[in-house]
């Protein structure tokens, strides 16, 4: 076996044309993401108001700004998790939460707010498992990907 | 790193750092995840490169890194020889016997084998790269060697 050999027999091998697609595609930022099935993700999730009762100028940094200081609860895929609101020097507020997030189809995230029962849905398909990056989605609300966690659980084949 | 060249760099790396990948994910689908990790790294590196070359090394390195993480974690799975089948061409059925032979082999051995023939590296320039001294680099190579002549009943040129 030398070089020449062992390069014909690896030159059929490569990953997806999707993969590729995407890889080329990475330099542009993206609002849905998928991650590794084997790994858990902190995800920051900002919600954008669409409940009955809520204008349609809620969806400004301020209306969002207070739904998001009102206690929440978050499940994943069913499962309620932990949540984190943090604020950085900015204001800009970060949800972060802890769950298993699949890699095959969407995921649920539900969102509800305990102080006046509503809840939100929504539905992520996610792709990242570099460190923090975050995609700023009006000014003042982020949504961050950050892996940093061994799964606790991971779903068997 | 502008646009143009960090799209001719995927175009220039993409297959060779997909083969590393995969000798040490055994699995298709996480040798992907692994690329494309290497790739958002490059295009979030903030520092200059000197040439293509020095490209090309960072990304060995960055990719190396990469599978090394993936090893440590739990529940991998190999990718079959049906699905290897359907995944990728070969040009003939030795090509294949001999594809399937290496992903037969231990990770660090199948790993050293392609750093070794497919990106050309001597023994030392391994070493360096995995962090290793150069004598367990050849005794990987010696045993993959003996393994794939094993299955393959070939000689191996001795290099």
């Amino acid at each position: 076996m030398n070089k020449e050999e062992f390069v014909s027999v690896m030159s059929g091998v490569q990953s997806s044309d999707e993969t590729l697609e995407r890889i080329m595609n990475m330099t542009t930022p993206k609002k849905h993401f998928r991650v590794r099935k084997s790994l858990v993700v902190v995800l920051a999730i900002i919600m954008i108001l669409a409940l009955g009762g809520v204008s349609a100028n809620a969806a400004t940094d301020g209306a969002v700004a207070e739904y998001i200081s009102n206690t929440v609860k978050v499940l994943v895929n069913g499962k309620e998790t932990d949540s984190e609101i943090t604020t950085d020097e900015n204001g800009s507020k970060h949800i972060k939460i802890n769950g298993d997030l699949q890699t095959n189809g969407e995921n649920e995230i539900v969102i509800k707010n305990d102080k006046d029962g509503t809840e939100q849905i929504v539905h992520y398909e996610i792709q990242s498992n570099d460190k923090e990056t975050a995609w700023s989605l009006d000014g003042n609300t982020y949504v961050v990907a950050n892996n940093f966690q061994e799964p606790t659980t991971v779903a068997q084949k | 790193m502008t646009k143009d060249n960090y799209i001719l760099a995927v175009k220039r790396n993409h297959k060779r750092l997909f083969a590393i990948a995969l000798s040490y994910t055994k699995n298709h689908e996480d040798a992907e995840d692994l690329l494309q990790n290497t790739f958002l790294k490059l295009w979030k590196y903030d520092k200059p490169f000197q040439n293509d070359e020095h490209i090309d090394k960072w990304l060995t390195r960055v990719c190396i890194n990469e599978c090394k993480n993936y090893i440590k974690l739990p529940f991998r799975k190999s990718t079959t020889l049906e699905e290897v089948k359907e995944l990728y061409t070969f040009d003939n059925p030795r090509n294949f016997d001999v594809f399937n032979a290496l992903m037969s082999l231990p990770r660090k051995e199948h790993a050293v084998i392609v750093l070794f023939y497919y990106e050309d590296l001597s023994t030392k320039e391994i070493a360096e790269l995995l962090k290793t001294n150069e004598s367990t680099v050849k005794t990987r190579l010696r045993r993959a060697r003996v393994k794939l002549k094993e299955i393959l009943g070939e000689d191996w040129a001795n290099e």
